[in-house]
């Protein structure tokens, strides 16, 4: 994977979503976990406490109120030897109260007591004052409640340190911290936190190579195209993408390139042959131009021969510029389609018109020519200057090959939704097998089939119109009897 | 006197090498398709037949091949308009290959090359 590639951005994309997103969720996860884990802590802290500040009481209602005895029944709880003058008194009845203590685990906690100056009267063995005062001074944040807790580290440990103030049935202020480990809880979170850190990452891990799969899947197509790319310049016109099942905007991608590729390998084509014809087609009267010229050079001539000549150079340079007008038409017709433009025609008006305009050729030829119109207007849509080139170039046709006395007949009928233009004469037909060829550029009948002794585009460019129109052009023939040309039109909607 | 058929279906350039090979002294016969062409060679004895490419119906090659197989005596230089690259790729192995665009002298140079390339012999014609 390139660190420039689309895969590699899409996977770290889709990674640092992956990660936001499992951050924001584990962090959230988190936060909740503490919440009702303190909650459940304080919870249980309060109940101890209460129970302390309890048997304190005890003591006091037992053995009477005053500071020595507060600290000696504070000793007794969390289970350190201590002396008191009455203590007998209380030496029966202390066992249930510090059993009762015991299952809150007293003993391991640490209680402190200051007096309301924020002198230590009492801190277990090893607590720094220090810490203790800190506690202490925090205590301005008491405000309105008469306890608070707070988190210290003392040591390595955190505690979490419940501060009260404490005073027996109305008498002077104390104040009592009860210091406990928040091992459990701090355990559980560290846990979590360490899950976490290790979790996260190889999900995050496993989620830039799954990342980096789906969008190689994706892309693969891309790949596709690029290698088709490659093949086709190195010359291969013919391949195209091949694809199945990918995503749409993909399918929309590969279906235009490979629409792309079948114009240009059209264009080559056309290319190929148009340099094919080209060289072909114009060869032929310039070998011929050549070949007499030259030998009419090789030694005196009469005049005569080199009007002969020169008149075959005439008509070779005719037939070359026939060949060029041609293609060049051709060209426009086949693949400039702008060449066109449509507009309604009435075809009875149209073809009248062209009726009258060759049926003086026709009279001078002595080929007598009929016209029939259709029995209602019929529109198509169409260029008129093409179209017109289409029926002359028929008619020309027809009339070149028609002998004296024959007729050529023009008509227009009306079937379904087509025009149907036919132009049928009596001439001198077409091979059988030569009509499915006639319209193939440049072909020339065996044997010099007079009707196709032209440059051999006129039925190409003939054809090549129709198309563009959207219509048909057939022909149907039988040799010295006549010959059928029928052009179907789309009529306008 | 040598013969020389010219098959080509163009009959402006078939006259033009007629009259011109035979103002250079060689006997000449014309085809204007491969099938009339199979026919002289059939009946007559030909020296150098000069074979179009391109023709209506039957192409060059074709009527290459059956020389070559039925008239093996029988020198061919293509005449076309291709180039003359391209012509051997149409047809493999003809003892000459001549660009009509060139001119007449280097068809003469070419038909001369190809013919004395054999040694002489007296021929019989009918």
């Amino acid at each position: 994977m390139k660190f420039n590639s689309i895969r590699f951005k899409i996977s770290i994309l889709y990674t640092t979503i992956l990660g936001i997103i499992f951050a924001v969720y584990s962090y959230a996860l988190h936060y909740t976990l503490q919440r009702s884990l303190y909650q459940e802590f304080d919870g249980n802290f309060r109940l101890k406490t209460q129970a302390v500040l309890n048997t304190v009481n005890f003591y006091l209602d037992i053995l009477g109120y005053d500071e020595p005895t507060l600290i000696f029944a504070l000793n007794r709880i969390v289970g350190k030897r201590a002396t008191h003058p009455y203590q007998r008194m209380t030496e029966s009845l202390e066992i249930p109260w510090l059993r009762n203590l015991d299952d809150f685990g007293i003993k391991k906690d640490g209680i402190v007591l200051l007096n309301e100056q924020g002198d230590i009267l009492l801190k277990p063995e090893g607590y720094d004052p220090e810490l203790i005062k800190r506690v202490n001074k925090s205590q301005s944040r008491f405000k309105g409640k008469n306890s608070m807790f707070s988190n210290i580290k003392q040591g390595e440990e955190i505690k979490r340190v419940y501060t009260l103030v404490y005073s027996y049935r109305g008498r002077e202020m104390y104040i009592m911290q009860i210091w406990t480990s928040l091992q459990p809880v701090e355990k559980l979170l560290t846990l979590r936190r360490h899950y976490r850190f290790v979790f996260i990452p190889s999900i995050l891990l496993v989620g830039f190579f799954i990342g980096g799969i789906f969008a190689g899947r994706i892309l693969r197509p891309v790949e596709e195209i690029t290698n088709t790319a490659k093949k086709i310049a190195s010359g291969d016109l013919s391949v195209r993408v091949q694809t199945a099942h990918v995503d749409t905007e993909i399918q929309n991608l590969v279906d235009a390139f490979n629409n792309m590729i079948s114009r240009l390998e059209q264009s080559f084509k056309y290319i190929a042959e148009f340099s094919s014809h080209v060289a072909h087609e114009l060869k032929t009267p310039l070998a011929i131009i050549r070949g007499e010229t030259e030998i009419a050079l090789r030694k005196k001539r009469q005049c005569d021969e080199y009007e002969r000549v020169l008149l075959i150079t005439v008509e070779e340079a005719q037939r070359m510029l026939k060949i060029i007008e041609g293609l060049l038409l051709l060209t426009r017709l086949d693949y400039l389609p702008d060449a066109f433009k449509f507009e309604p025609i009435d075809i009875n008006i149209f073809l009248k018109d062209i009726y009258v305009e060759s049926s003086v050729l026709a009279e001078e030829k002595g080929v007598s020519m009929s016209f029939k119109a259709a029995a209602r207007s019929l529109t198509v849509s169409g260029d008129k200057l093409h179209l017109r080139r289409v029926f002359f170039n028929l008619i020309d046709n027809a009339l070149k090959y028609t002998p004296e006395k024959g007729a050529i007949d023009l008509s227009v009928r009306q079937e379904g939704n087509n025009v149907v233009i036919a132009i049928s004469d009596t001439g001198i037909g077409i091979h059988e097998k030569d009509l499915p060829k006639i319209f193939t550029k440049f072909f020339r009948s065996a044997k010099g089939n007079p009707f196709l002794s032209g440059v051999g585009l006129g039925l190409s460019i003939v054809q090549s119109i129709v198309k563009m129109h959207n219509g048909v052009i057939e022909v149907r023939s039988t040799p010295s009897k006549g010959t059928t040309f029928t052009i179907s039109l789309p009529l306008r909607a | 006197m040598k013969s020389i058929l010219v098959v080509d279906d163009d009959h402006k350039l078939r006259q033009i090498y007629s009259r011109c090979l035979t103002s250079e002294g060689y006997k000449v016969m014309e085809a204007e398709n491969a099938a009339d062409a199979n026919e002289i060679l059939k009946k007559k004895k030909i020296d150098l037949m000069l074979l179009d490419i391109k023709m209506p119906e039957i192409n060059g090659d074709v009527l290459y091949n059956i020389a070559r197989m039925f008239h093996g005596e029988v020198k061919v230089i293509v005449t076309s308009v291709y180039p003359v690259e391209e012509q051997k790729r149409f047809i493999e192995g003809a003892n000459g290959y001549y660009d009509k665009a060139r001119g007449i002298d280097s068809l003469l140079t070419e038909i001369r090359e190809v013919i004395c390339d054999e040694p002489s012999k007296d021929y019989t014609h009918n």
